[in-house]
């Protein structure tokens, strides 16, 4: 097990992350030319990619889609199973649970989407400091990145939710929040793995400034596992906002996030369980997505993150 | 010595750690919106009482003299009392701390046990459709989201096959459902992990060696090569102790689980200030030793890898 | 690490397939047999034993409730949950029976002085508490100034602040001094803030003078245990004073999901459940093993407008929206039936409720008064809890749906419960709803509290009169009637006050929420109170 590293802070390196453990092994798919092929051939990652396409498109393309709008009530339909008029039925306020999922896709994907990229501005630079500078910076950061990191995404995010208040914005930068260790810690490896490299200590030789040297060694040779990094949080960052919007801490009603959804739903669970029921589904089904097509991306791109 | 050494250092950073989550602990008080006194008054209550309420709970007093009687108190084994209750949050933390406890055990072992399983039968299988469901149970199962999960259950188990009990805790098998869908997702890491390491390990050439010797191949597979592929489970089951807790609270609340999750959850939207600090402080203390020990499992387990520092 | 090409056959051997077969069903059946047991180990959790067959004493009667009791403690208590599940363990000087009248409790007959302001009170005799310690006046005494005593934290203390001395006249005579007189207070001992428990108990059993976490009363059944987020336990006082109830324990199980409540009951595990899903009912109806109360309660929902900010401050407007909102749809389809459209700021069965007046439903006169105040369309954010009133964020949403059909664009805001608070008693200037939900329910079923919502002195920040309305003359009304002593002068009073506030329409009134059980069909005797209480003390198996 050749992925484990003892890093300059003391501890025992943890195997870094369960994501590169869990990809250990998968077949060498990258074979013959083109990483986009490779990513094609790759059955799984392309149903995943499908899946996020339809998602999006769904959630883009909305109001056209559907001739209910999501906040529209119905008080003599409240509660119906699907049916013709209604292809997955209303809620408890008799709106349309279809145009809600569609409308709802636009919140989770736009707070997916923020809150990674919030994590991606704040944790490469950190990571690639800490990486490169060494000594108390990134003792510093390091401990830091440990503590969030082993607490775990969620709980972060909620202890952030209870000091922030609750509405999109906050779910947003607590979510963001919660995830930026795990690019702390990519960015890290990847500037500790090549600060030894000779090209870098070459570029020093020749008088070239720090911030030059990590901008554009560093950060090229980072670009691709940020991008495979950056779908596999959006996963992440997805279940976690929903995971809010259940407990009634993130979105707030009438709003239809599908966290939200869930929630309210949870109520009809004998009468109406599929007021419940579709918008888990739909959670499922994009963080499915996202986690296949991440996957095929990191098989097609970067097999150097499966061995670490 | 060396490890003494080492568990010396851990621990002293692991101090320095905790005062630290202390000391944002009681920042974040400070800038939570709402007010916890007239919450907790209810809306009857005048404002006299609300502001005696305020009062006893010391929330008009500066930050560092509310961190001073936080580390006063702990030093003598108290969290402080709940605002809500009344009552002191050691205690009600020390009543529910072992329902989550069992929770987080439960779900890791059904984690541990259909984890392994499945992942040695998709090595076992590898390139057979065995392998291609195992692989796709995998990543269904780490995006799954757990509430979700469990509502599904319910419906299924409790409310249509009638099976199982709804939610509570009060029968014996109230366990079942929650600590699956806590499971879930563990058996989802863990089989793909075992996968991974079974398919490495079943590569190496002692593992051919000991198949040459004529032992049915059933016995190599099983003995030797399991050994040591579960070497990364343990640390898989370390690394992912925070994503069960975190599981734990979604559970807790939709199976109506009386553990400290559940009582996070009501004291954040109580705004019951001590109980929250009192169960993040918990919470930190379990990870610290958790982290630990997984470290000290993965160099006893595996001499190859070294401590430093 | 060798490489390993995707040619490594997957079976390395060439055993016979069914051998194989074989092994790994019984290796899959050997690990889930032992995976069982495992988890077997696991449970720890109580095991309750199931209803017992045989007769009182060793019955068990279940209540699943919705919320966690945030103390025991009489004096401390301030959620009706809480009161509710105390009240079966200690009593006070009066109680409240299923209609909202004061009826003897520990105090057999009472006086009232001329001026109203002194009351002596008759004790029972022969009361013991649960530890055995005498009932008396001194108990009693002990009790009242506990709860006066300000270094106690007790939110509902305000009502009692009008008695300025106790007196334990001798061991059966207590005299109350007033500062004023006060009609309602009475009624307000029947509260489970006023309850009594054994001053002896006070330094036993975890309690201490502060905070009491075992309360031993006079009640019927006695407190055993209270496990916070799981149940709370009684059993049966053999020496109790009055008609002895038929189970021997009572277990409140605390069940915050109510579909969860549902299944309990009808799997038996539960004999009693609150507020069962709403959507549910009409199967819960149908079910012959089920039988379901549905009672009227005091706990009014309203919109209150923001009285001081244009154009709410023009009272046109105000009715406006009150005939703009179709009360029995919502009541009908959102609370499937479980309510009833308000006729008063009061509820009925408070103290001086009187029927006030009507807004029907009338669109078209909703659209003709916001033209005569010279509306036109109007936008504004309407505030609403989640989760906190029976479909509350739902019936808000219905009463936004109203309001754009005559022109009013309403949008629905939302937060959780402590920010709510806070947002709505929040200081005038800071306001940020222009209308908002909220319910108020006096426990005591005084007139008072729920004037409190209406009057000056309590806008915020200081209280929840937050709708910031004021009308001289309601002042002067409320002020007089409260210590009038002449029944029919006060009730005259308070009654004009509820016209001319039904007139000012400070609020959009719409309903009184019911209070709904459901109870296992082989059970009766169960009965409610008003106040958002039910009485299970006297339920009994069908014969």
């Amino acid at each position: 097990m050749d992925n484990t590293r003892a890093d300059s802070s003391g501890s025992v390196a943890h195997a870094p992350n369960t994501m590169q453990m869990m990809s250990m092994g998968s077949a060498s798919r990258r074979r013959r030319g083109g990483r986009w092929r490779t990513f094609l051939r790759n059955r799984a990652a392309v149903v995943g990619l499908v899946i996020l396409v339809v998602f999006i498109l769904a959630a883009i393309l909305a109001p056209l889609l559907t001739p209910y709008n999501p906040s529209q009530q119905d008080l003599a339909m409240v509660l119906q199973p699907p049916s013709a008029a209604h292809w997955l039925g209303t809620d408890g306020s008799g709106r349309d649970l279809l145009a809600r999922i569609m409308f709802g896709g636009q919140y989770t994907l736009i707070i997916g989407l923020l809150a990674v990229t919030l994590a991606v501005l704040v944790g490469v630079p950190l990571g690639l400091i800490s990486g490169y500078l060494g000594g108390w910076c990134d003792m510093i950061i390091q401990r830091v990145t440990d503590i969030m990191l082993s607490f775990n995404t969620f709980l972060l995010a909620l202890a952030l939710v209870a000091v922030l208040g609750v509405g999109p914005t906050s779910v947003i930068i607590a979510v963001g929040i919660g995830v930026i260790p795990q690019f702390i810690r990519l960015t890290r490896g990847v500037a500790l793995s090549l600060k030894q490299r000779v090209y870098i200590e070459a570029a020093e030789s020749f008088g070239a400034s720090r911030a030059s040297i990590l901008w554009r060694h560093l950060l090229r040779n980072a670009v691709s596992s940020i991008i495979v990094y950056a779908t596999l949080n959006i996963g992440v960052a997805i279940l976690v906002a929903a995971g809010l919007g259940f407990l009634g801490l993130g979105v707030q009603p009438p709003a239809a996030e599908w966290g939200t959804m869930l929630s309210e739903g949870s109520q009809y669970i004998f009468s109406a369980p599929y007021v419940s029921a579709f918008p888990g589904l739909a959670v499922f089904l994009v963080v499915l997505g996202f986690n296949l097509a991440g996957d095929g991306l990191r098989d097609a791109l970067d097999p150097n993150l499966r061995r670490g | 010595m060396r490890f003494a050494k080492y568990l010396g250092k851990r621990l002293i950073i692991s101090l320095i750690t905790l005062v630290g989550v202390v000391l944002v602990l009681v920042l974040m008080t400070k800038l939570i919106p709402g007010d916890p006194a007239r919450v907790i008054a209810g809306l009857n209550a005048s404002d006299q009482e609300v502001a005696r309420i305020r009062q006893s709970m010391g929330l008009d007093q500066p930050v560092l003299i509310q961190f001073g009687h936080f580390i006063l108190n702990l030093l003598h084994g108290n969290l402080g009392t709940s605002a809500r209750t009344g009552n002191p949050v050691v205690g009600e933390i020390a009543t529910r701390l072992p329902f989550t406890l069992e929770l987080a055990i439960c779900g890791t072992l059904i984690g541990i046990v259909f984890g392994v399983l499945l992942g040695v039968l998709a090595a076992v299988r590898k390139g057979t459709w065995v392998e291609s469901v195992v692989s796709a149970l995998g990543v269904m199962g780490i995006s799954m989201p757990v509430y979700w999960l469990g509502l599904l259950l319910i419906i299924l188990f409790a409310v249509q096959l009638k099976w199982l009990p709804v939610a509570g805790a009060s029968t014996v098998n109230s366990i079942v459902l929650p600590a699956v869908a806590v499971g879930v997702s563990l058996v989802a890491v863990i089989s793909r992990v075992t996968n991974s390491s079974m398919i490495d390990v079943l590569g190496q050439d002692y593992v051919r060696s000991v198949r040459a010797k004529g032992s049915p191949e059933r016995v190599a597979v099983f003995t030797h090569a399991l050994r040591n592929a579960l070497i990364p489970v343990i640390t898989v089951v370390g690394l992912e102790f925070g994503t069960l807790l975190g599981g734990a609270v979604l559970t807790e609340t939709v199976f109506g689980w009386p553990g400290i999750g559940q009582l996070a959850v009501t004291s954040i939207q109580a705004r019951d200030y001590p109980m929250v600090q009192g169960i993040v402080f918990v919470f930190a203390i379990m990870f610290i030793i958790v982290n630990i020990i997984t470290d000290v499992m993965y160099t006893v387990v595996d001499p190859r890898v070294k401590l430093h520092g | 690490m060798s490489s390993r090409s995707s040619s490594v056959p997957t079976s390395m051997g060439i055993p016979p397939r069914r051998r194989r077969a074989v092994a790994q069903a019984a290796t899959f059946l050997g690990t889930v047999a032992l995976t069982v047991p495992l988890l077997a180990a696991c449970t720890t959790g109580s095991t309750t034993p199931g209803p017992d067959a045989s007769a009182g004493d060793s019955a068990k009667f279940t209540i699943a409730i919705a919320s966690d009791l945030d103390t025991v403690d009489p004096a401390q208590s301030t959620t009706t949950a809480a009161m509710n599940v105390i009240d079966y363990g200690t009593q006070g000087l009066t109680v409240l029976d299923d209609k909202g009248s004061v009826q003897p409790a520990l105090a057999t007959s009472w006086d009232v002085s001329e001026d109203g302001k002194t009351l002596t009170f008759h004790l029972r005799k022969g009361v013991k508490f649960q530890d055995g310690a005498a009932f008396t006046a001194t108990a009693a005494k002990f009790n009242l100034e506990r709860l006066l005593d300000t270094t106690i934290k007790a939110p509902q203390r305000t009502p009692y602040t009008v008695i300025s001395s106790v007196d334990a006249v001798d061991a059966n005579t207590l005299k109350l001094t007033l500062t004023q007189p006060a009609p309602d207070l009475v009624k307000q001992l029947a509260s489970t803030p006023a309850s009594f428990i054994s001053p002896d108990s006070v330094t036993k059993d975890g309690n201490t003078y502060k905070n009491i976490v075992h309360p031993v009363g006079t009640g019927p059944y006695a407190f055993k245990e209270f496990k916070s987020g799981q149940e709370a336990t009684f059993t049966k006082f053999n020496d109790y004073w009055g008609k002895k109830p038929y189970y021997g324990t009572v277990v409140f199980d605390i069940v915050p999901e109510a579909n969860t409540r549902e299944s309990m009951l009808l799997s038996g595990q539960a004999d009693m459940i609150v507020s069962p899903p709403v959507a549910d009912l009409k199967q819960l109806k149908a079910n012959s093993s089920v039988s379901v109360i549905n009672a009227p309660s005091v706990r009014t929902i309203f919109m209150a407008m923001n009285n001081q900010q244009p154009p709410f401050n023009d009272e046109k407007v105000r009715q406006a929206l009150n005939y703009a909102v179709d009360k029995q749809a919502i009541i009908k389809n959102i609370l499937g039936g479980t309510a009833q459209v308000a006729d008063s700021p009061l509820p009925v069965g408070l103290s001086g409720y009187c029927k006030a007046g009507a807004y029907p439903y009338d669109p078209e006169k909703a659209k003709a008064l916001l033209k005569e105040a010279g509306v036109g369309d109007l936008s504004v954010v309407l505030g609403s809890p989640s989760n906190h009133y029976v479909q509350d964020i739902q019936a808000s949403q219905a009463v936004a749906g109203y309001l754009s059909k005559v022109g009013v664009t309403a949008k629905v805001e939302t937060t959780d419960w402590p920010s709510y608070l806070a947002n709505i008693t929040a200081p005038l200037e800071k306001q940020q709803y222009n209308l908002h939900m909220l319910g108020g329910a006096a426990v005591g079923l005084d007139a008072q509290t729920q004037f409190n919502l209406l009057r000056q002195k309590n806008w915020p920040p200081a209280s929840t009169a937050t709708s910031f309305y004021t009308n001289p003359q309601v002042e002067t009304l409320i002020n007089e009637g409260l210590v009038e002593t002449d029944q029919t002068k006060r009730d005259a009073d308070l009654c004009q006050a509820q016209k001319i506030i039904w007139n000012d329409a400070p609020w959009i009134f719409l309903w009184t929420q019911n209070q709904i059980l459901a109870h296992s069909s082989k059970v009766e005797g169960i009965t409610t109170i008003p106040n958002e209480k039910y009485n299970t003390i006297s339920a009994r198996p069908v014969k």
